[in-house]
């Protein structure tokens, strides 16, 4: 079977390994960054971005690159896809990078997922086996 | 017409793979089945004639006169092939029909198989058809439903959007210049 299904029927044995998706990452976002990480800043604010009338499901980190677009379709109508190639390519480059982070983000929830799992079965085995020589030594 | 008159131990014969009588003799040849001009009148010429048809005596009744049948019997219609039981114990199965059964004409003008005849079973109903079409939409919604927790493996996260009071980080190294990312 594809990645896919495998995939999706592991996820739904062992949910406790993968990330919710629906939920978002839920570690501490700095924890393991000795330098920081720098914060994303959002171009516009909301209200900003309904006086500019962005549509709702581009009012993302990537909302300028997109009022660009809008402004030089506005501008060059109807030949706007002879002219704004460079806008729209600039446009999806900011998308490729925040799409890139959100994979990012949940690989690192995975791995720490994963981590913490392990070191909970270690701690177990560790239990178990102080009981057991304890019992052993009596 | 064995099982008629009482004679007809097909089914035990068959099981014992024995020979199985079909016929009954009436008469020597066909010039004696022929039929004849005079309507027969007196109880001993009727019981000779339903005889003669391979009939009960009480069961024949010839042509009202007006038909100029002579002593033919007048037999109510049997039904055509699909109108006849197909459970009952024919001697030909194929034909749904007796050796020397007496039937009425109507029969043998509707007696083709291939004729269309009123099965009423077999008539199309637009309900059933309609349920029909129904059996590939709801599978596909039962499955849709029976699938509804599964996930598929992309491998991130959705998009995340800026919201009020919430900080989303970037994964680059903070230079303490206090700007943030901007894409």
């Amino acid at each position: 079977m594809g990645l896919n299904f495998s995939g999706s029927i592991d996820r739904a044995q062992h949910p406790e390994q993968y990330p919710e998706k629906a939920k978002g990452p839920t570690f501490d976002p700095l924890y393991g960054f000795s330098d920081g990480r720098k914060p994303k800043v959002a171009p516009y604010t909301q209200e900003e971005m309904q006086t500019l009338n962005i549509p709702l499901d581009k009012r993302d980190y990537c909302a300028h690159y997109f009022r660009a677009i809008m402004l030089c379709t506005q501008q060059y109508w109807p030949s706007q896809y002879g002219y704004c190639e460079p806008e729209r390519h600039a446009w999806e480059q900011c998308q490729i990078q925040n799409k890139l982070d959100d994979a990012k983000e949940y690989e690192r929830e995975l791995r720490l997922r994963r981590r913490r799992l392990r070191k909970e079965e270690k701690t177990n085995r560790d239990l178990l086996h102080k009981e057991h020589t304890d019992n052993n030594e009596e | 017409m064995n099982h008629l008159i009482g004679l007809s131990k097909r089914s035990a014969l068959v099981a014992h793979r024995l020979p199985i009588q079909t016929s009954i003799r009436t008469a020597l040849n066909n010039r004696d089945w022929r039929p004849k001009e005079e309507v027969p009148v007196t109880p001993e010429d009727r019981a000779a004639t339903a005889k003669k048809y391979n009939m009960l005596p009480e069961d024949y009744k010839p042509y009202p006169p007006e038909y100029n049948a002579g002593d033919m019997p007048n037999v109510a219609p049997a039904g055509a092939y699909a109108d006849r039981s197909p459970w009952e114990d024919y001697d030909y199965p194929s034909e749904r029909q007796n050796w020397n059964e007496p039937r009425h004409p109507g029969d043998h003008v509707k007696y083709d198989k291939a004729r269309i005849q009123h099965v009423e079973e077999k008539q199309p109903g637009l309900t059933k058809e309609l349920l029909k079409l129904l059996i590939i939409p709801i599978t596909l919604i039962l499955a849709a439903y029976g699938f509804r927790s599964m996930e598929l493996m992309t491998p991130t996260f959705p998009a995340r959007k800026p919201e009020p009071g919430v900080v989303h980080y970037s994964f680059e190294k903070n230079d303490e210049s206090g700007h943030g990312v901007r894409y």
